[in-house]
């Protein structure tokens, strides 16, 4: 469906995108992740042809989108992070102008009215002005509008940036159901839960691309386990796992510290030694499955050390 | 590129456009209100014409003829008898207080000099802080006096001539200048300004609305959203434009029927042509306006960026400093303001009644001033889009 080969573009020397490649397949949620300023939003850009790489192509469905912008508008949806709406219009007459802007006839639009209604129960404020919906409906609707158009591909900056968890929840029931039209979604997101939930996900950091794959593949690729260690003391039992040897990056999560360690046994050892030497009470060090967030932070890491 | 523009996406554009601006209380105020309270300041408020000029006497003499001098100038309606002065010292500290306009200062001995047919001088003193103001004064002082002295001798000439027993015998004057001014009869300065007015309204609302509206799409990042949409930058500009088009159109039958109606500004043109003048006009007009609109970031920017572009426009278009007294470097300069060719026009239709013949040429540049902004403004602007 979705073509990348080698692109790179950048800004005032910054690297945005450095020779990215990958594919996306039809009916896939492609998730990139990535702190802020890692390059998520020029990607994204870069796709919807709203900006052009320095080198490199993209193909959606074997159209080149530099050379024919035109052809692939139309089967695209591309929703940046802070929707423009029209505040001083209503949700309908939002709704209805970008459709109008994809040239979708006036019938058409009001048949496809009723089902961007369903998914997104906006139709109670249809009369109401864009501008005075609560943050959660602005995106919803910015969803609806960027959806008149029936597109094959969606594109989403992060859509539930500043959003409550409930509808959170609800708009990635939203992206769920849309799958089931056969669409496929391009979603970037700073949310380590929400990645979890995409069938694909790359990592971005600093332009480039740290792992690819589906979220399980992304887990294992990290060598070692994650060992979860209760202590009375954190903050000593911190300086002292740091003077005491190399074990990687330590991780404080309220009264626990955790480690990644590549020989989870002996680490566990080393550290129950160390506490003793240190008169620090162990309480417990257990062996837990790393999240995608424990993974994604002991990537970096590793990567800046 | 080939680049259609398909009516139902400019339909769809221009009604947006509509509901927003109706729904936008400022905007409302700006377009419907600003006319008109603009040519009702205008109007009334600015008004060069010389009239009720303060005068202070101090008549040296005290005879029948001083005051008879006097009385030729307080019995018009231009000179307003003040008050008697009985010295001097009185004279500079009135105009320092700017009580009065003007101080006529007869020496003593005018009725016997005056009697003997020998030179008499009579002094003004004027409050010249107003350079216009105390010209107009002093050729209306030299108009008054000069009839008194022409009188004088033509009733002493006929006294003669009684006594001679030729009596009559008509007497005329050598050379009479018979003054008919055409096209503002009674040279009211307000003719002159409202058109003036006309013009300067419609480029302010065409220019400032067109850049504001466009920039607001990129403070609200609605433009991202027209970028990725499969609409070419030709509709865009389009729907943008026409529905100021519109809106000026508008106002320009407004203002229209405040200066005809209200402020009795005689029309003697055509209004067909006006119309279609200020068509011409506007292009050049929306043009900068979407200039304006490429290089600003924010509505504040550019708001900012069109009173840069309006002041020097003004002060250029001869609605106050009439361009003919500019020095030559100035004069070029106006030669690249739309705005003096198009109020050239609108004077020339309201007070002239000239039409097409006469203007052609106004016309003309006005045409190729919006081919080349027109040109440049969409170049740049869709440049910025794809």
């Amino acid at each position: 469906m979705i073509k990348v080969n080698s692109i790179t573009k950048t800004f005032n020397e910054i690297t945005a995108a450095s020779d990215l490649s990958f594919n996306i397949a039809k009916g896939e949620i492609f998730g990139i992740v990535g702190p802020d300023g890692a390059g998520k939003s020029t990607l994204l850009r870069l796709i919807a042809g709203i900006i052009i790489p320095e080198s490199g192509t993209i193909h959606i469905k074997d159209i080149n989108v530099a050379e024919n912008p035109f052809l692939v508008k139309e089967n695209l949806a591309y929703m940046p992070q802070r929707f423009g709406l029209y505040e001083d219009l209503t949700v309908e007459e939002n709704i209805y102008f970008f459709g109008r802007l994809f040239g979708v006839s006036r019938k058409g639009i009001f048949k496809r009215m009723k089902r961007l209604y369903d998914f997104s129960r906006l139709e109670p404020f249809k009369d109401r002005l864009a501008g005075k919906l609560s943050g959660g409906m602005k995106q919803k609707l910015g969803l609806a509008c960027s959806l008149v158009h029936n597109p094959d591909i969606i594109l989403l900056d992060e859509p539930t940036n500043g959003v409550d968890p409930v509808s959170r929840r609800e708009f990635w029931k939203i992206l769920y159901d849309l799958l089931t039209d056969g669409v496929t979604i391009v979603i970037s997101t700073a949310y380590l839960d929400e990645a979890e939930r995409c069938t694909r996900l790359a990592l971005m950091y600093n332009g480039s691309f740290l792992r690819l794959g589906r979220p399980s593949e992304i887990k294992k690729s990290i060598a070692g386990s994650l060992l979860e260690i209760s202590v009375s003391d954190v903050w000593k039992a911190e300086r002292a796992i740091k003077a005491g040897g190399n074990f990687g990056n330590i991780i404080r999560e309220g009264s626990a510290l955790r480690i990644f360690s590549g020989n989870p046994s002996k680490a566990d050892a080393d550290i129950r030694r160390i506490f003793k030497n240190e008169n620090i009470e162990t309480k417990s060090i257990k062996r837990k499955v790393p999240t995608l967030e424990n993974c994604f932070l002991e990537i970096i890491h590793r990567r800046n050390f | 590129m080939h680049t259609p523009i398909r009516k139902n996406i400019i339909k769809s554009l221009v009604k947006k456009e509509f509901k927003q601006v109706f729904r936008n209380k400022q905007m409302i105020g700006m377009l419907f209100a600003m006319p008109v309270v603009m040519m009702l300041i205008f109007g009334y408020a600015v008004n060069t014409d010389v009239k009720q000029i303060k005068t202070a006497v101090l008549d040296g003499d005290r005879t029948f003829e001083s005051r008879k001098f006097i009385s030729k100038f307080i019995s018009g309606t231009y000179f307003i008898y003040d008050r008697y002065l009985e010295s001097e010292k009185e004279i500079s500290y009135l105009l320092d207080l700017g009580a009065v306009d003007m101080v006529l200062r007869i020496p003593k001995g005018f009725a016997k000099n005056v009697k003997s047919g020998r030179n008499t001088e009579v002094q003004i003193i004027l409050d010249g802080t107003e350079s216009t103001r105390a010209s107009v004064i002093s050729s209306y002082v030299t108009g008054i006096t000069n009839d008194f002295a022409l009188e004088y001798f033509k009733n002493k000439i006929q006294y003669l001539m009684i006594s001679r027993n030729t009596a009559g015998m008509r007497m005329k004057e050598p050379v009479n200048v018979q003054e008919r001014v055409l096209f503002n009869p009674d040279l009211k300065s307000r003719n002159f300004y409202l058109p003036g007015v006309f013009g300067i309204l419609i480029t302010l609302i065409t220019i400032m609305l067109t850049s504001m509206s466009v920039v607001r799409e990129k403070e609200i990042g609605t433009i991202e959203q027209i970028i990725v949409s499969p609409i070419f930058s030709l509709e865009y500009i389009t729907g943008k434009t026409v529905p100021f088009v519109i809106i000026s159109f508008f106002d320009i039958c407004l203002v229209s029927i405040i200066n005809i109606f209200w402020f009795n500004v005689p029309f003697n043109g055509s209004f067909i042509f006006l119309l279609f003048a200020s068509l011409i006009f506007v292009i050049s007009t929306l043009a900068v306006g979407l200039y304006i609109s490429t290089i600003s970031r924010t509505q504040q920017e550019a708001m900012l960026t069109t009173f840069l572009f309006f002041i020097p426009a003004i002060l250029f278009s001869g609605f106050v400093f009439p361009v003919y007294a500019m020095p030559f470097a100035m004069r070029v300069v106006a030669c690249f303001n739309p705005l003096w060719y198009y109020i050239t026009i609108i004077r020339g239709i309201f007070l002239k009644g000239v039409g097409i013949k006469m203007l052609w040429s106004q016309v003309f540049i006005l045409l190729i001033f919006g081919i080349v902004l027109t040109g440049l403004s969409v170049r740049r602007f869709s440049r910025r889009m794809e």
